[in-house]
Parts: structure tokens; C-alpha cells; sequence
């Protein structure tokens, strides 16, 4: 994967520094450039929380005090990039606390924003695109799959490279399920599941996150977990077949009434696959996991209930507030 | 970067937390800018004083700082504040010259001697004396007239460096340059303000460049001020060598520079007539006036039929200003830069002013259209309306 040579100004922090990556290819001046409000650049995003790559800093010597500004706000960038080096961006980045890297060429970095790799890490004398897998569990119904495909399209209109996948993946799986041509036994169940995802992570998933997309999944880890937990398996055997698959970056909920939700999948009509059977009493069980899992902190609790656009503003505020994607503005239609 | 062993005490905290910032930032624009060391300062001058640049990010840092007791460790100045005079009946609001008297109030509890734009005038630096001062008008007067050293430092890096009592090691303190790529030919000007005038051409033709000025040996100081001023206004350089003025400016050698003339005919573009102005205001001390140019300015106002006429000086001539007469509308405003403040919220409509650095910035700066006269002149227009 494309990575870009960056050579640490000052003080460099020991731990990585990761963010979404916003480029602009002038000089910025953080006196009248910026609004010191919002921390937005003009005519372009937000700079909060951000890795932010410029050509350098021009204008007024009152930069530092606005950049200074800005971080005790929360709205300083996390890390800053410059092509050219000047006494106020190194000046700039030690009174605000942020780190600041040099690169041969602004355009290398613009090269990486143009194919969709916004997500960076500035470790090793690198600058890396990483790629997010975020996860989007739920019971059936509850709208993972629109859910899903419109956070995928959000992500694109804002530039990102996204894909969206779903599990089970693999049709000679699926048709396991559907034709119970096997003895079903939860076990059996959880092993054929995860299985697929072993190699729906392995085909898929692997390559797309080193390629630097954002991969939203539609089911991961913590289906298998909920729907088999509910069937009475050990939670720690079930998080044991899966310890060689990576937590992903993000794990949304969307949380409804298992009856609300099969009423939803019953209008969806026959063509849906139900991730399991119709079993009511084992669907609130499976949510009841999930709750759980929302209260350790592992998902991030979104109620589904609402209209979609509500709920789609809610899944556009988790990734802000635990990626620092920003995504607001290319969530409105 | 080398440093010494007091520094590294000073970066490890051991001196608190306001010196091991200062030295961070001291030393990390050194080391991006390819210093080597840092070097002790007598004398550090801060610019970013006024609330309409740095607004609340400004204030807010600089009285972080105070609060978190930073004070100067050595003989420290700082830019003038905005002016916040009354202009005919039309003053500032309450909360803007109460944000404007906190940064100066926090300056002040660390330790700043006086606000002015010159300060050579509070402390006169001597020959080879390095320094850290960040008004750039001030830069090219201590290094092209006094003959001292100083980076042209950012307001916040002399902040730091008065808090350290040192700057990183530029260009700027190795001295003056054995070569010069231009060679500037002056025609003897007659006015302090064309001697701005050819200072703000200069500068557009040089660019970054170092030059070598002939014509301005045996001017007065009010002349060579105006002239770096304006230079430094239209050039990033921190230096201009002044045939017969600079000391030293015998060894700096110029055998294949380029030569370039400016003459009376080159500057007369920037004079223009002043007739659409309702309410001007009449400016005389950009960069700040000394006492004796203050004193033959006050002997030749009669008084000012239209508008008002303001005198910038430093703030500490107050104290010599107590009981001097001044004619009606004639107002001397110490330690404030009317550049550096937004007149056309006062109901001023045009500035007509001796200085040819105002006529670059008031429009920026002060949201005013801007008329260069010179200085004989502009005193005979404040009596003399038509």
C-alpha cells in the first residue's frame, strides 16, 4: 500500500497518530483562513480531530495563538503535515501540543486523498492509509442491510474509499441454512458461521482494510455471539473460535423489539434470508446479549426504532465521535 | 541542537512550566529553520498586541501565559496596543477596551517595559548586541541603523524568547552578509515620507534579497526609520545595509551585484490628492515618533479645522507629555498604533498620513482608504482646509 516518507518536527510522540486526512494544497493562514468558531477551513472541512496536511502556513504571526486556540476548544487538528517548514507552523504546533510532520511534497499526500485512503496513521517515519472495518450488528429487521448500504454511500460522497459487505458470505453456506441439508445444533451453527467468516475475512475483508477502504460489514463477530449465545452456548467458546479475527474499529447496534423486527422482515417480503429462525423468544435473547455487550462498551447502542434518517445521524455521530470521520455534511441528501 | 546546560534545565521543567514551553518552542523552530544553538538576548520585543489582530485567541494565550506565571527574563518591549482614543464623539464599545487592557495588563504583570512600535527608543541597543524582536520596522532599524542583531522573529517566538531570555541562532545574529545581490541607488529624499516611499518600492523589487542602499548617509533618524518601515512592509528581509549608516557596511562587498536606481519620478504615483475625505484623520508617527520629532510636530500645529490629527508615541514619554500644550483637536496617543485598529468603526473615512508603512496597511488593517503626503505638507492641510 502507498505510503508517504514523513520526517518529525520536534518532539515526536511515541504512540501513532491517527485520523482522517484532510488536504489542501495552498498555504493557509490560521488568521482569517480558519473560523476561529468552528475550526473549520474556509471552503473546506473541519479541522477537529483531523490529520491535516497543507502546503505550509502563511500570513499573520498571530497563527500560533489561533491554532492555540483551537485546541483548547477541541477543534485542533490531531496531527499537521507541511511541505514547507516556517517559524509559525513549528511555532503553531509546539504552543498547541500537536504534532507536526514534514514531507518532500504535498502532492504525494494529495495523491492518497485523491484515491479515497482518508484515514491515516503517522507512525514510524511514515504516513499510512489504514483502512476501518466497521461492524453493524443487530437482530433481524432492525435495518442493518439499508443501514449499511447508505453508510457506505455517505462514506463515498465524502471521498472515502468504502465497500460494503455482509455474512453469512459464502451461498453454499447460506444454502446449509436454508435447505437444513445438515443436523443444525448451535454449535454446528456457530462453527459453519464462523467458518464463513474466517474466509469471508481472509478473501475479502483483509484485502480491502490493506487497500485502505473502509469496510462496512453488515453482521461480524457479535452475531455469532448473540444469536448462539442465545441458544445456550458459552459466551467464552463462541469468543474463543473467533480469536484470530480482528475486532473491528467500530461496532454499531441498532437495537429494536425482536417483534418489531419481524414484522419489518415480513414486509421486506420472501426474499430475504432470515440470519436465523423466526424463534421470538430466542431473538430477545439475542438482544438481551447485545444490550450487554452495549453496556461493556464493545458496541455502540443506536435506536433503531426511529425513522431511518434519525437513525442514520445517529451511526454518522458514533463514527465522529469514535473515529473522527466527518461525515456530516456528506449525510445529507 | 546544542544546549547548553541550563537550557536542558529549562526544557526538563526545572525552571516551570511557562520557560520549558518557551525553550520548546525556541528550540523547535531553531531546529526546523537549521540552527545550531541559542543564543542569550539583551533586549526581546513582542508584536501581536493589538485586539483587532489577534482577537480572542490572543488574549486568551497571552493571559494564559501571565496566569500561569511567565515572566520575562530579560529587558522585554511590546508592540503598541489599538488605539482606543475617542474620534469626534465615536468611541470603542466597553467589552472591546476592556479585552484590549487584559492583554496589555497581562503583558504588563510579565514584566513588558513599554508599548511602542520603536522600541530603540526605550532601550537603545548597541553595535553587535543580539536580540529577539518581532515588529518588523524595529528589525530593520536594530540591524541596518543600530548595527545590533535580531531574527525577524514572530510575535509569538519573541514572546518565548522573552520568556527565555533567548532565540535560536539565524541567520540574522552571524551578522552582515560579505555579499549583497542588488545595490540600490537612492535620489536624496526631502521628507521623511519620501524616504518611505522609496522604501516600499525597494522592498517590491528586492523581494527577500539583502541590498545595498546608497543616498541616505547623514539623513536625519526620522528618515531612515520611515524608510526601513516601509521596506520592511514590502520584503521579507531583515536587512537592509545603508552606504555611510550601518556599521560595518564597509566590509560587505557588492562587485557583482545588480544596480537599480529609484528617483523622485518613480515615487510620485504613491502621492495623491486627498480631496474626498469627509472626516479624515491626520496620522503622524508610524513607526512611532521621538520626543524631538514630537516636539518640532506640535510647534507647527496652529490647530485642525477638519477632523483630527493624531500623534503616535511610545507609552512611556507619558510621563513627559504631563502639562504640554496641544492645539484643539491635536491628540497625542502614547503606547496605541492607529494602524493596528479598526477606524472606520470610529467614522473614519480617510487617513492622510506621512507614512508610507500606513498607506500600505491602513486599508488592510484599519478598514480605511489611505493618502501619502509629506510631512511639511500634511501639517499645513490640518489648519489650512479649502
Amino acid at each position: 500500500m502507498t505510503e508517504v516518507p514523513l520526517y518529525p518536527i520536534g518532539r515526536a510522540p511515541k504512540e501513532r497518530v491517527c485520523g482522517e486526512l484532510l488536504v489542501y494544497g495552498g498555504f493557509v493562514s490560521p488568521l482569517g483562513d480558519v473560523d476561529p468558531e468552528t475550526g473549520r477551513l474556509r471552503g473546506g472541512g473541519a479541522l477537529g480531530g483531523k490529520v491535516v496536511a497543507v502546503k505550509g502556513f502563511t500570513g499573520s504571526t498571530v497563527g500560533p495563538y489561533v491554532v492555540y486556540s483551537l485546541k483548547k476548544r477541541g477543534l485542533a487538528p490531531r496531527a499537521l503535515v507541511v511541505e514547507q517548514l516556517d517559524a509559525n507552523a513549528v511555532a503553531s504546533a509546539v504552543v498547541a501540543g500537536i504534532p507536526l510532520y514534514r514531507v518532500d511534497s504535498l502532492s504525494e499526500v494529495e495523491r492518497l486523498y485523491g484515491e479515497g485512503l482518508r484515514f491515516v496513521c503517522a507512525e514510524s517515519g511514515r504516513l499510512r492509509p489504514r483502512g476501518l472495518l466497521i461492524a453493524v450488528e443487530g437482530v433481524d429487521g432492525a435495518g442493518k442491510t439499508t443501514v449499511s448500504k447508505r453508510l457506505r454511500d455517505i462514506l463515498e460522497r465524502c471521498g472515502f474509499r468504502a465497500v460494503y459487505t455482509y455474512e453469512p458470505y459464502y451461498d453454499a453456506v447460506r444454502s446449509i441454512f436454508e435447505s437444513r441439508s445438515m443436523e443444525l445444533t448451535p454449535a454446528v451453527e456457530a462453527l459453519l458461521l464462523v467458518a464463513d467468516r474466517y474466509s469471508h475475512y481472509e478473501s475479502v475483508i483483509r484485502r480491502e482494510v490493506e487497500r485502505g477502504s473502509v469496510v462496512v460489514l453488515d453482521r461480524y463477530k457479535y452475531s455469532t455471539i448473540a444469536y448462539q449465545g442465545a441458544a445456550g452456548l458459552p459466551i467464552e467458546w463462541l469468543l474463543e473460535i473467533q480469536r484470530y479475527l480482528p475486532d473491528p474499529d467500530l461496532a454499531i447496534y441498532l437495537d429494536v423489539d425482536p417483534e418489531e423486527g419481524l414484522r419489518r422482515k415480513a414486509a421486506s417480503g420472501p426474499r430475504s434470508l432470515a440470519y436465523f429462525e423466526e424463534d421470538v423468544e430466542r431473538i430477545r435473547r439475542a438482544r438481551e446479549i447485545y444490550l450487554g455487550l452495549a453496556s461493556e462498551g464493545k458496541l455502540v447502542l443506536v435506536d433503531a426504532r426511529v425513522e431511518l434518517s434519525k437513525v442514520m445521524e445517529k451511526v454518522v455521530d458514533a463514527i465522529e465521535e469514535r473515529l473522527g470521520l466527518d461525515l456530516r455534511e456528506c449525510s445529507r441528501e | 541542537m546544542h544546549l547548553t546546560r541550563e537550557e536542558e534545565r529549562m526544557l526538563s521543567g526545572e525552571l516551570g512550566e511557562p520557560v520549558a514551553k518557551a525553550i520548546e518552542v525556541l528550540v523547535s523552530v531553531g531546529e526546523a529553520l537549521g540552527a545550531e544553538r541559542l543564543i542569550e538576548v539583551a533586549h526581546a520585543h513582542v508584536s501581536g498586541v493589538s485586539y483587532f489582530n489577534v482577537g480572542d485567541p490572543g488574549l486568551e494565550f497571552i493571559e494564559d501565559l501571565s496566569r500561569g506565571g511567565a515572566r520575562f527574563a530579560t529587558f522585554t518591549t511590546a508592540n503598541p496596543y489599538a488605539a482606543l482614543a475617542v474620534y469626534g464623539s465615536k468611541g470603542f464599545n466597553e467589552e472591546l477596551v476592556a479585552k484590549q487592557m487584559r492583554i496589555v495588563e497581562a503583558l504588563k504583570r510579565m514584566g513588558a517595559r513599554s508599548f511602542t512600535c520603536a522600541p530603540y527608543y526605550v532601550r537603545t541597543p548597541s553595535v553587535g548586541e543580539h536580540l529577539a524582536w518581532a515588529e518588523s520596522s524595529a528589525v530593520l532599524y536594530a540591524n541596518s541603523v543600530l548595527g545590533a542583531m535580531t531574527n525577524r522573529e514572530p510575535g509569538i517566538v519573541a514572546l518565548m524568547a522573552g520568556i527565555a531570555g533567548r532565540t535560536y541562532l539565524g541567520k540574522a545574529h552571524e551578522g552582515l552578509p560579505g555579499e549583497v545581490e542588488y545595490v540600490v541607488d537612492i535620489e536624496r529624499p526631502s521628507d521623511p515620507s519620501e524616504a518611505g516611499a522609496y522604501g516600499l518600492l525597494a522592498g517590491e523589487l528586492l523581494g527577500s534579497s539583502t541590498p545595498l542602499v546608497r543616498g541616505l548617509e547623514g539623513l536625519p533618524d526620522s528618515f531612515l526609520k520611515e524608510f526601513l518601515a516601509a521596506l520592511a512592509t514590502s520584503s521579507p528581509s531583515h536587512l537592509a545595509v545603508l552606504e555611510g549608516v550601518t556599521p560595518g557596511y564597509r566590509s560587505v562587498g557588492a562587485a557583482s551585484a545588480e544596480r537599480v536606481s529609484l528617483g523622485r519620478s518613480d515615487i510620485s504615483r504613491l502621492y495623491s490628492e486627498a480631496r474626498s475625505c469627509s472626516s479624515p484623520l491626520y496620522l503622524v508617527g508610524c513607526p512611532h515618533l521621538s520626543l524631538e520629532e514630537l516636539e518640532e510636530v506640535l510647534l507647527r500645529v496652529e490647530g485642525v479645522e477638519r477632523g483630527e490629527l493624531w500623534l503616535t508615541v511610545g507609552e512611556h514619554y507619558a510621563r513627559y507629555l504631563v502639562g504640554v500644550r496641544r492645539a484643539e483637536r491635536v491628540k497625542i496617543l502614547t503606547g496605541a498604533c492607529a494602524v493596528a485598529t479598526r477606524l472606520d468603526l470610529l467614522g473614519v473615512d480617510c487617513v492622510i498620513t506621512d507614512s508610507a508603512k500606513a498607506l500600505a496597511y491602513l486599508p488592510k488593517l484599519a478598514n480605511v482608504r489611505a493618502f501619502l503626503v509629506k510631512r511639511r505638507d500634511l501639517l499645513r492641510m490640518v489648519s489650512d482646509l479649502d
